[in-house]
């Protein structure tokens, strides 16, 4: 039943971001191949003709409801430009995009965690430190944070390759500012949960029974903030969509945030929505798993 | 509450996960089974949609694949003047309706396939086809209407009128001479990874945002003259990666060794690249319409000409090359850059900043600052210019300076910043403007006629001007040399004459390469590099 309500919901989640997308798509004068085929020097006739073969002069909703024909079928078209398959265009850079996005949520995770822990039961230096830190993930752009690391870390120090170059190297930098920025969020909440936490009773007894420090921290006070802590960290995947957009850009990485925007901004509309369709997936499965994950770790859930 | 220090064993475990997230990178792409001796990056600076030479239109893709593809005709990169390409030789009819090719007897492509004239006739027949959709190259053909196999290796390009840019069209990559066999193999849209050409490197992968890949050929014997006969040092495979969207990235590569060459540097970036001994300056002119805008004679105020002299006249030029170019572009006054061969000596200096001038034609146009308020009304109307800005070239940038200095002339400048081309296009068609920056690049004058044309597709200053459209045509028609300059010089002139656009600077693209890296050189368009003459300092 629930699993059922859980699917429902995604499809229901998945039918409204490609509406959206397809209205707003449309609302934005011109298309594809028009202004190209203008500066080629091509006729109004002939451009004309074009759009005609491609379907672009078909009422916005007669190409809605094709669109879902065919989605349902599978088919999420072929590029306005060259007839690629859209499935095909995606898939050549998900790999890449995964690959950045994972390793992106591994580090935030793992940074978020500790910045969170530092902020809330560190020191007073660790502790101003570690917020002051968390501060600048939230509020600083990408943009900056990225630029930055390049000129450091590739133009001066040399350490690091500026662009992927196919080795763990190049993977470094981008998922290093990605995750940063991605472990804001997440750092914020596990402060907030550890220092509520710090001063439970059970928190008390567990450090009187003389429990050494690091087992009461992970086995007692991240045990029971976990449940919250997770849901942030699935809550910033949705960060992560928009975070590899600039960061794929920044790095000359492939991927598919950089197809969305070239994608978009030369209004190729079955590329965009078939990168909208593939995102709101991926996100409500990775949503699923976390929900999923939660119900295991918190027996409270399981009881009700 | 007790303070207590985080243990060291969480913030170990922490980092441990951290490395373990980069520890799952992927192993390295390339296999490379037999690795090239002088391998070197080039940076690409745009993302084009695609590569297929026949179908795509970006200028981008012809800097990797103009080493894959001959033409049939060359333009010397010196003289810019034809050179035997793919074709020996070739004589166009007297009525300009026939072009005839005696092609090379020696060629194959890098498949194994004979190229003929049968070959040439089949890539003709793949860019006009419909099924193409082509979006550029079947427009360079302009009047072509079908060809004829005279043997086999002499075709014949039939053509309903006279078109004289078609041999220069003929010289460009678009309408570059690919297999027959690789193109028939696949569907249309997947030729663009599996190309194959004549020319002086063969295509080994292109991965869509990440890289494209090429090889020097081993069997090139048929290079044209400016080619250099490979030596032990010459670059042989070349890893094309693209830097889009962020210029300032681009500089930081080349400082970092990640890329050999790359063009499209933000002058800033480039005047203190000049400090740098590892990295060398290479400036290359590209061949054209100089950065323009052009003025909308079809609403007010600039449908007046005193107006749209004022606006000449009340633009300092020179201090935007001062300013935003760094000077490394020359000052443009036309709307032909002065390395194009039709290029009118006769128009330099004119128009050159005159403020008192600019604010003598404004009042003589009926625009007056009659509330003192440091801008110019008519009848009481405040007078607003409204400048289509696109977001590259650096056009936003120039256009705030003008804006800045038209406050000296008391004109008040409103800018329209559009995202993208295609949004450009879309606000021109809504004709709510005065002013929009837009030009092209060619060695041939005809880059004028879509400009300038009462008919033209981007004839956005809305001109209507019988004797323009006339000499137009006929330096289209006209095939010899001297006689298009003569028409071509008129153009310029009544175009000036009629201020129909404000010209700012002729188009440099500011190149920067490693030092260790030699011979490097750029075709007659500029754009292009002629990589064939790479060589790498050891």
């Amino acid at each position: 039943m629930w699993f059922a309500r859980r699917m429902l919901s995604l499809v229901g989640a998945l039918a409204l971001a490609v509406s959206i997308t397809f209205v707003l798509l449309r609302a934005l004068p011109g298309d594809a191949i028009t202004a190209q085929m203008r500066i080629s020097g091509a006729s109004a006739g002939s451009i004309a003709e074009r759009r005609t073969a491609l379907g672009l002069d078909l009422p916005p909703l007669h190409q809605y409801i094709d669109y879902w024909i065919d989605a349902a079928r599978g088919d999420l078209g072929v590029s306005l430009i060259d007839g690629q398959p859209v499935t095909d265009i995606i898939m050549n850079q998900l790999d890449s995009t995964l690959l950045l996005a994972a390793s992106a949520l591994a580090t935030a995770a793992a940074f978020g965690l500790l910045l969170g822990c530092a902020a809330g039961l560190g020191g007073f230096i660790v502790s101003r430190t570690a917020r002051i830190v968390i501060g600048l993930a939230i509020s600083v752009p990408i943009y900056w944070t990225g630029t930055i690391t390049l000129f450091v870390f590739a133009a001066q120090l040399r350490i690091l390759p500026a662009i992927d170059d196919g080795t763990w190297r190049g993977l470094v930098l981008p998922s290093a500012v990605l995750g940063f920025h991605t472990a804001g969020a997440i750092a914020r909440v596990t402060w907030a949960t550890v220092r509520a936490t710090n001063t439970a009773d059970f928190v008390r007894t567990a450090r009187g029974k003389g429990l050494r420090e690091s087992h009461v921290i992970l086995s007692h006070i991240l045990r029971v903030g976990l449940p919250a802590i997770l849901s942030v960290i699935a809550l910033q995947a949705g960060f992560l969509l928009g975070g590899v957009v600039v960061t794929e850009t920044l790095f000359s990485r492939p991927g598919v945030g950089r197809l969305l925007l070239s994608a978009a901004l030369g209004q190729d509309y079955p590329v965009v929505q078939g990168i909208v369709l593939w995102s709101a997936f991926a996100y409500s499965v990775v949503q699923l798993l976390f929900d999923a994950a939660n119900w295991l770790i918190d027996p409270r859930l399981r009881t009700t | 509450m007790q303070q207590r220090k985080l243990p060291i064993s969480i913030s170990a475990g922490i980092w441990i996960m951290c490395l373990f997230g980069l520890g799952c990178a992927r192993a390295p792409l390339l296999a490379n089974d037999t690795p090239a001796r002088h391998k070197i990056v080039y940076g690409l600076t745009l993302q084009p949609s695609g590569f297929d030479p026949h179908i795509h239109a970006s200028s981008e893709l012809g800097i990797p694949l103009r080493q894959v593809y001959d033409t049939l005709v060359y333009r010397d990169p010196e003289t810019q003047a034809f050179v035997p390409g793919l074709a020996e030789s070739w004589t166009i009819s007297p009525d300009g309706l026939i072009y005839t090719f005696n092609l090379r007897r020696d060629v194959r492509f890098h498949d194994g396939t004979p190229f003929n004239a049968a070959a040439v006739g089949a890539n003709l027949d793949r860019i006009v086809s419909p099924d193409t959709g082509s979006l550029k190259a079947v427009f360079m053909l302009g009047s072509y209407s079908g060809h004829e196999l005279v043997d086999d290796y002499t075709i014949r390009l039939l053509l309903s009128e006279s078109y004289s840019p078609l041999l220069d069209s003929l010289s460009q990559v678009y309408l570059g001479m690919a297999s027959p066999t690789a193109f028939n193999a696949v569907s249309r849209d997947r030729y663009q990874f599996h190309q194959v050409g004549t020319g002086p490197f063969t295509f080994v992968e292109y991965v869509p945002g990440d890289r494209l890949v090429l090889r020097r050929s081993a069997d090139y014997a048929w290079a044209p003259p400016f080619y250099r006969a490979a030596l032990g040092t010459s670059v042989d495979e070349v890893e094309f990666r693209f830097f889009t969207e962020s210029p300032a990235t681009r500089a930081i590569a080349l400082e970092s060794g990640d890329a050999q060459i790359m063009g499209e540097l933000l002058p800033s970036d480039a005047r203190v690249l000049t400090n740098n001994s590892a990295i060398r300056l290479i400036p290359v002119p590209v061949v054209g319409q100089p950065l323009q805008f052009l003025m909308n004679t079809g609403r007010y105020p600039t449908d007046d000409l005193r107006v749209r002299q004022a606006i000449l006249f009340g633009t300092n030029r020179e201090a935007i090359v001062d300013a935003v170019f760094q000077r490394y572009s020359p000052v443009a006054w036309g709307p032909l850059s002065a390395n194009s061969p039709y290029y009118d000596r006769g128009l330099r200096g004119a128009y050159a900043y005159d403020p008192t001038q600019a604010r003598a034609l404004l009042e003589q146009a009926g625009l007056t600052d009659t509330d003192n308020n440091g801008f110019v009304e008519a009848a009481g109307v405040e007078i607003v210019i409204n400048v289509i800005v696109p977001p590259w070239g650096l056009i936003p940038e120039v256009a705030q300076l003008i804006q800045d200095q038209w406050r000296t002339i008391g004109l008040r400048a409103e800018l329209m910043p559009v995202p993208s081309r295609n949004i450009l296009v879309e606000t021109v068609n809504q004709g709510e403007y005065n002013l929009v920056a837009f030009y092209s690049f060619g060695v041939d004058g005809s880059v004028l006629n879509d400009y300038f044309l009462s008919s033209g597709s981007l004839n956005w200053a809305r001109i209507g001007n019988p004797d323009l459209d006339n000499w137009l045509m006929e330096a289209t028609r006209q095939t010899d040399f001297a006689a298009r300059q003569g028409l071509y010089s008129q153009i310029q002139r009544l175009i000036m004459n009629e201020a129909f656009i404000l010209p700012i600077r002729d188009y440099v693209n500011l190149n920067g390469a490693s030092a260790t890296l030699d011979g490097v050189a750029f075709d007659a368009y500029g754009w292009f590099p002629l990589i064939p003459n790479f060589t790498e300092l050891e």
